[in-house]
């Protein structure tokens, strides 16, 4: 409690009335209600149950029954999300100020635009929605919900749920809340059927189901974070003398909670006025006042789950951050933040009524006295780097770069000028130098080496698979082999930066580790030197069909000696891809040793890098006993690539073992569909060039005349 | 030429011969690097089913095991033992001798210390566990799965304590229990079983502690550490009457005896591995990520005591404690409110740990090299054209 301002004896006092007052009520009524986990069925309920109070308590256009607490067929159910009444709330496009706000989620703290992305992500699969970025999305969700009720944020991807839902289906197959809210019953009862099936047994319709729902819910309880500071027809104050006595304007009935709390002093003094005077012996005011501050200490408990952890509690590092529903529930929490409570409802009433300074001057102060609570926690990270890393997204950048990069390599082979070769070069290694400046941002922001979950090893197989091939170009360049590692490099970074991209939107990237796996010395050596085991395999195999592509493709007399220097090249590759892959297993074993005291476990993982080894040995000496000539090695390493799939994530599918992390849906399909594509390259080619038809057919004149210029 | 390459050395002609030529025959290696890949492969399919230990004892041994059913193919550790035979044979008399293959021989030889170490490792490394609960202090290390049928009595503060493996005890046999003047007769023994608490209603035949009266044999489990063996015998103390046991490996408490005089507990339990030294676990510790429930962090902290003296050791995620052979690995922790915290070692035993370690860094360093006495010329080459 290092940092609490000094208060008046008075509002200390009405704390402690307004604690007693809280558990008289409860007594009384029996139960408060309690929070309910956020992935519980019960959620919804709970969330529906107090949206609805809440909603009810802000007086917003409420279509029906305000009674009815629960979701019932039965009755036409009251919208969850209030209508924009007569006066909508304005907004405010820059919230730029919010974007280095920290929140502890998933155990990790983050900026809210990491924070902002990540909920988008999950439910719409996107980062932007409608020229919105993530960061404005949020905060309209959370200062002004009322006007998102029709923003089509929410990704169903399966056709079968949504007849289930009996929704109207959407092209781009997102929905908006408001689309959604009519078959909340059924998506409940669904939710709930698919909630009793053991994790590992739910079909696609059930995950799909239960992502969705908890998508709805952690929606609901984003919208009402910051309802305290919303005027509600629970704090309607009828008697002039009243808003006298509390110093509240005269032109207004409807107050918010947050209103009150400021003049909460005034009440605690009318409070102790009355003392234990009966019912009949007290005033029209003192009446009010009494039914205002039951009002508010139920709304105080009428909680949200809310995910906006934007609180430190006061003394231990591991405790969890609280959100501000969490904060106003308890008496000593809302005179400790009591400051930080404020600079949201602040934020809240300029966001709606448009007032851009107000609002930065809020978010600042706020971040201020968050910065002074948490000093020791923040000094850790580096929100601005992340924050840079989340708006620059330079995989997604590096991407495009290197599908530029992809058509330029193809136009230097057909016109073969020097200057289409150096200006694609130059794009590829621009975008190369992003995709590096984004794996070292990584390295940074979550201090270890960027290969703990299946998405980052992606990026980072790639980085180490394109500097290898550059490496190549550039021993290869002068000789008549240039373009084709350049080719292969692009085409690489293409395939990998994509499949990257996929698994990105499965939410933040940056997740915390289970503590076997959080030792930086071998994620730095094991892991990394596996992974760059696999880059340099995959490059072989990459390789291999552009050797498969170019025995394929008519030539002229040059044309033995150019598959001759790929075929140097997948050879070159092979031996790094072995030495790597050696090591790297090796290094997992004296990991084990380490970790559990065994050198070789047989775990899947192991034994798909020990698969790769061994499938290096067998090329690499087939190859010296001539057993494999120039196309046997190009196809070995077309199968070397299967390997590699087989090991990345082949045993993930198996579930089994201790590095079964990042199972994703459909993976195995998508892995049998790579597995039989590649088999049928190698069927196909391997065939045809064994037939010989191509090495007899005469080159094009296109073919031999730019070639000649080259 | 120099004279030397003109005359045959013994290397040389031993490499000709046929038999030589027909062990190192290449298509042997690759046919077994490709039996080893298929071996990994399905060996890792079947142990989603199977279980670990199975999978290991089917595809990693040395008979033959039918793949997919139906499919014969050799044991791993055959397959190895013919690579490494080749390998020997090939570094006694084929692998060149110049300078320039100096990366294969490091590479092929310390593959070849890798393999031993492998086989030491199999035949010699101990695995075996230790749970403490907060402020006890534990003397042995118990086995995941090797059961034996001990006898002790309490002497002071130690165990004086009489063992047959589970190897023994074959139905039949007879076995002396020397300090007590006794001779066991196994009547049966089962790997695994359930135990019948028959005994008070159909009146106790045997003599147990538990009051158990029937065991009843089951098929070993596919996790063999679920094992739950029982064993029937007659105990026979020299002038006195024969006497009916039956023991059950899930019993917590032992049978007390007095034999000779002596009061003797007898129990069938987990091998039990003494150790020289003593450790006390003094607290257990288990951080998570701040606001989840995933774990970050398990500490011990023990005091490791030996010959009089002690020191406080701590034992976390990836930094074992290793003493004397021994190395103590933080594996899992038992914790509930209300319940004293548990914390259980991994401990193991391997004369050839270091084998490894340094074998695949010499095979790294011959690699490396080997690759790089051939890179450099190319590099050479091609910067020249």
């Amino acid at each position: 409690m290092s940092r609490l301002r000094p208060r008046t004896p008075a509002l200390v006092h009405f704390l402690a009335a307004f604690a007693l007052l809280g558990a008289a009520l409860a007594s009384a009524q029996g139960a408060v209600q309690t929070p309910a986990a956020p992935m519980d069925t019960a959620a919804l309920n709970a969330a529906a149950d107090a949206l609805e109070k809440s909603t009810a308590d802000q007086g917003m256009d409420m279509s029906a029954n305000p009674h009815g607490g629960s979701v019932d067929e039965q009755h036409p159910m009251p919208s969850l999300l209030p209508k924009p009444g007569a006066n909508p709330p304005g907004s405010l496009r820059k919230v730029g100020a919010l974007s280095a706000v920290a929140i502890l989620h998933e155990g990790r703290l983050k900026p809210m635009e990491t924070f902002a992305r990540h909920v988008l992500l999950q439910f719409s699969g996107r980062t932007r929605y409608d020229k919105q970025s993530a960061l404005e999305v949020m905060a309209r969700i959370l200062f002004a919900p009322e006007m998102t009720g029709d923003y089509k944020i929410f990704l169903i991807n399966n056709p079968e749920m949504v007849e289930a839902l009996k929704v109207t289906p959407e092209k781009r197959r997102k929905y908006s809340f408001r689309q959604l809210e009519k078959s909340l019953p059924k998506l409940q009862e669904l939710a709930e059927k698919a909630d009793a099936v053991e994790a590992e047994k739910r079909d696609l319709v059930q995950k799909e189901v239960l992502r969705t729902y908890s998508n709805l819910v952690a929606y609901l309880n984003l919208t009402r974070t910051f309802s305290y500071a919303l005027p509600s027809p629970a704090f309607t104050i009828q008697l002039a003398e009243t808003k006298v006595r509390l110093g509240l304007p005269s032109d207004r009935t409807a107050f918010s909670f947050w209103d009150l709390m400021s003049r909460a002093p005034h009440i605690a003094a009318v409070l102790e006025e009355v003392g234990d005077r009966p019912m009949n012996q007290r005033s029209g005011l003192e009446q009010e006042v009494i039914a205002l501050s039951q009002a508010m200490y139920m709304s105080s408990q009428s909680l949200s789950q809310s995910s906006l952890k934007v609180l430190p509690p006061p003394g231990a590092t591991d405790a969890g951050w609280l959100s501000p529903p969490e904060a106003l529930a308890v008496p000593e929490h809302l005179q400790g933040f009591h400051d930080e409570l404020s600079a949201w409802a602040q934020m809240t009433i300029a966001y709606r009524q448009g007032q851009a300074s107000a609002f930065d001057s809020a978010a600042v102060a706020f971040q201020a006295s968050i910065e002074n609570r948490a000093h020791d926690q923040l000094q850790a990270t580096h929100f601005p780097l992340e924050v840079a890393y989340q708006k620059g997204e330079p995989f997604y950048r590096s991407l495009v770069l290197y599908w530029l990069a992809l058509l330029g390599t193809f136009a230097f082979f057909l016109v073969r000028k020097r200057w289409v070769y150096r200006a694609t070069l130059w794009i590829f290694l621009t975008g190369f130098t992003i995709h590096l400046a984004g794996l070292v941002a990584r390295i940074i922001i979550m201090k270890r080496p960027p290969v703990t979950s299946l998405y980052e090893t992606f990026p980072f197989v790639a980085a180490v698979a394109l500097l290898a091939a550059l490496f190549m170009e550039r021993i290869h360049a002068k000789q008549r082999g240039a373009g084709i590692a350049l080719l292969t490099a692009s085409l690489l970074g293409v395939i990998l930066m994509s499949i990257a991209g996929r698994y990105a939107a499965e939410g933040d990237t940056m997740r915390m580790l289970v503590a076997v796996l959080d030792s930086n010395f071998w994620l730095s050596t094991h892991v990394t030197t596996v992974t760059i085991g696999y880059s340099a395999c995959l490059l072989a195999g990459a390789i291999g069909h552009a050797w498969m592509v170019r025995a394929l493709l008519p030539g002229d007399e040059g044309k033995p000696e150019r598959l001759k220097e790929i075929s140097k090249m997948i050879y070159g590759t092979l031996c790094f891809g072995l030495l790597f892959s050696f090591i790297g297993t090796v290094l997992g074993g004296v990991w084990a040793d380490q970790s559990w005291g065994r050198f070789w476990g047989w775990d899947p993982k192991e034994n798909g890098a020990l698969l790769i080894v061994i499938w290096c040995l067998i090329l690499l000496h087939a190859r010296h006993w001539g057993y494999l000539r120039q196309m046997g090695m190009a196809l070995g390493s077309i199968a070397g690539a299967v390997v590699v799939a087989i090991a990345w994530f082949g045993v993930n599918l198996l579930n089994v073992g201790l590095h079964s992390y990042g199972f994703t849906e459909g993976a195995a399909t998508k892995l049998f569909t790579y597995i039989g594509i590649e088999l049928l390259f190698m069927a196909v080619t391997g065939i045809w060039l064994r037939l010989g038809n191509a090495g007899k057919a005469g080159s094009p004149p296109i073919a031999r005349a730019t070639e000649a210029r080259a | 030429m120099t004279p030397r390459d003109r005359q045959t050395t013994w290397r040389e002609r031993a490499n000709r011969h046929p038999v030589t030529r027909f062990i190192l025959h290449p298509a042997i290696t690759l046919v077994c690097l490709l039996l080893l890949l298929a071996l990994v492969f399905f060996g890792t399919l079947y142990q989603t089913d199977h279980g670990l230990w199975e999978a290991q004892t089917q595809y990693f041994g040395y008979k033959f095991v039918l793949v997919g059913g139906f499919f014969p193919l050799p044991g791993a550790s055959v397959v190895l033992w013919i690579l490494s035979i080749q390998l020997a044979v090939t570094m006694a008399f084929s692998l060149s001798l110049k300078w320039s293959k100096l990366g294969l021989w490091v590479a092929h030889l310390s593959i070849l210390a890798l393999l031993v170490g492998g086989f030491i490792t199999q035949m010699l490394a101990v695995e075996s566990q230790m749970t403490l609960a907060e402020g006890e202090v534990g003397h042995y290390t118990t086995s995941y799965q090797d059961w034996e049928l001990a006898f002790w009595e309490a002497k002071g503060d130690t165990n004086h304590v009489f063992a047959y493996d589970a190897a023994y005890l074959k139905p039949g046999k007879v076995l002396e229990v020397g300090p007590y003047n006794s001779r066991v007769q196994v009547k049966t023994y089962y790997r695994n079983s359930d135990a019948f608490n028959t005994q008070a209603t159909a009146g106790a035949k045997y003599i147990n502690p538990s009051g158990i009266g029937t065991l009843e044999q089951r098929k070993p489990d596919k996790e063999v550490t679920r094992n739950a063996p029982g064993i029937i015998f007659t105990l026979t103390e020299q002038g006195k009457q024969p006497k009916e046991i039956l023991l059950y490996g899930m019993e917590q408490v032992p049978l007390i005896l007095t034999m000779g005089g002596k009061k003797v507990n007898i129990q069938l339990r987990l091998k039990h591995y003494p150790l020289s030294f003593s450790l006390k676990l003094t607290d257990f510790v288990k951080s998570v990520h701040p606001g989840t429930e995933m774990a970050s962090r398990f500490e011990s902290y023990t005091d490791l005591s030996e010959a009089g003296s002690s020191r406080p050791v701590k034992i976390w995620m990836n930094n074992p404690l290793r003493h004397e052979g021994y190395t103590f690995f933080q594996a899992s922790y038992a914790q509930a409110p209300g319940m004293v915290e548990k914390s259980t070692f991994a401990v193991v035993t391997n004369p050839g740990r270091l084998l490894p370690y340094i074998s695949s860094l010499l095979v790294f360093g011959g690699l490396l090299l080997h690759f790089l006495l051939r890179l450099i010329p190319f590099i050479r080459k091609e910067a020249a054209a």
